[in-house]
């Protein structure tokens, strides 16, 4: 299946959970940002952090206080990056980078995937007035 | 992959999202005190990790008391929840605060983005505020930075529980001894320790141990009833016309120490010297000098050379 299928076959939820990330091969180097969609397929996270397409990445997802981090393994397939208003490319920004699920277990997707439905029923798109 | 999915039902997994038992937890008060004490501030990546996990999870409630830094807790593996009834999020402001180092007499332990959030959450004019827990999320990660890890999480509480012990992700940052402790009165006369900025962008961690000896002096702008965290307020309100706060580029001090990670920036070679220095040239040359008017050379010494000469050949004359 390419990638492109895979894309279209499932759905991106926009959820805001907080991911912990480190290269496989440089496993002491771990980072944290927020992940700004979630499919069944794989994850977009918000970051500064750049890694080269392809390169191999383990995630860690709290999903809650005493609750068993979800651990899943994931593959760079995409940068976005920001060129500032010059126009250099030396001094390109990352803005974020899209992952895809590589070999991982059902039931860990499955309780991301609950994960996500549990914070949107919290969250929701749609704001609350409680201030 | 994706058949593995579908075919398994969402709703069947459990996804204990239980609430820790408060004696496996640890109090946010304490690791607030214990650091504090030590004249230390929590680093604000911490600060910000504790308060994504409680907004993540916010209920709205109708509680009208502030949430209190003993009804926060975090779970061992550094994951901080809420233990009191619900309520609105702005009744985490005070809170927020406090965790940035807010104090009775000084406010410099705040970092700057963290005083213009503050000054613009408590500010008494007509601006907008975080609608709801994601919004405040957001405000926070933009004003402050992204969260400190799990891992970095779990050190932070490590060290708050035993200081000697050496954090390898961690990097305190002194604090004024004013803010060590609200309800403690310590007439102890006590040097200040200066703050300290983290210049630049991510520290390696084989660098933090001497930077962490010799933090970069930075001069507190001190303040006597907390007017610079509202002037900050007021300078973002007038910058932007807009009713949306406009923090600081990256500014979070304390945070934690992060690995650097290969960001993809292209190496820079230049094949030349920059112009200036092709273009090296005598200043002026002989051809080029100048001479003013009142710099050309007398021809008085000639005639008087002449009238010596004249002088010695009649002589020699007669």
């Amino acid at each position: 299946m390419s990638g492109q299928d895979d894309r279209r076959s499932s759905a991106r939820i926009p959820a805001e959970l907080r991911v912990e990330f480190r290269h496989l091969g440089r496993p002491h180097e771990s980072f944290s940002d927020i992940s700004r969609d979630i499919s069944n397929g794989g994850i977009f996270i918000d970051t500064s952090v750049g890694l080269e397409v392809g390169t191999e990445v383990s995630l860690d997802i709290s999903p809650g206080p005493s609750a068993l981090p979800i651990r899943l393994q994931a593959e760079v397939v995409r940068v976005e990056e920001e060129l500032p208003a010059s126009g250099s490319s030396v001094t390109v920004r990352v803005r974020g980078m899209a992952l895809r699920f590589v070999g991982a277990p059902s039931h860990e997707l499955a309780r991301l995937l609950g994960l996500v439905e549990y914070m949107v029923e919290v969250n929701g798109d749609g704001g609350s007035d409680d201030v | 992959m994706e058949e593995a999915m579908t075919s398994e039902p969402m709703r069947a997994v459990s996804l204990t999202l239980r609430d820790a038992p408060a004696h496996e937890s640890f109090p946010l008060t304490t690791l607030l005190r214990n650091w504090q004490e030590r004249g230390l501030a929590v680093p604000v990546a911490v600060v910000v990790s504790v308060f994504d996990d409680i907004l993540s999870r916010w209920v709205p409630g109708r509680s009208r008391q502030d949430v209190l830094a003993d009804a926060v807790r975090i779970d061992p593996k550094g994951f901080a929840f809420l233990d009191s009834p619900s309520a609105s999020v702005d009744k985490l402001y005070p809170l927020l605060g406090r965790a940035l180092g807010r104090g009775v007499d000084a406010d410099d332990a705040v970092p700057p983005g963290g005083r213009v959030l503050l000054g613009w959450l408590h500010s008494e004019a007509d601006v907008d505020r975080p609608r709801d827990a994601k919004e405040f999320r957001s405000w926070l990660r933009e004003a402050l930075g992204t969260p400190a890890s799990r891992e970095e999480m779990q050190d932070c509480m490590r060290h708050a529980l035993d200081p000697e012990s050496e954090s390898e992700t961690l990097r305190p940052v002194p604090v004024p001894r004013s803010l060590v402790s609200e309800d403690e009165d310590d007439a102890e006369a006590v040097t200040l320790p200066p703050q300290s900025v983290m210049a630049g962008p991510e520290i390696d961690a084989a660098e933090s141990t001497d930077e962490f000896a010799q933090p970069e002096p930075l001069t507190p702008s001190m303040s006597s009833s907390g007017s610079f965290v509202r002037s900050n307020a007021e300078r973002a309100f007038f910058i932007s016309d807009s009713h949306i706060p406009s923090f600081a580029e990256s500014d979070s001090d304390r945070r934690v120490v992060r690995k650097a990670a290969p960001f993809r920036q292209k190496p820079v070679s230049v094949g030349s010297a920059p112009a200036a220095r092709q273009s090296a040239q005598p200043m002026a040359q002989g051809i080029d000098a100048l001479f003013l008017p009142n710099d050309r050379r007398s021809s008085g010494v000639w005639w008087v050379i002449a009238a010596v000469a004249v002088g010695v050949i009649y002589l020699l004359a007669m």
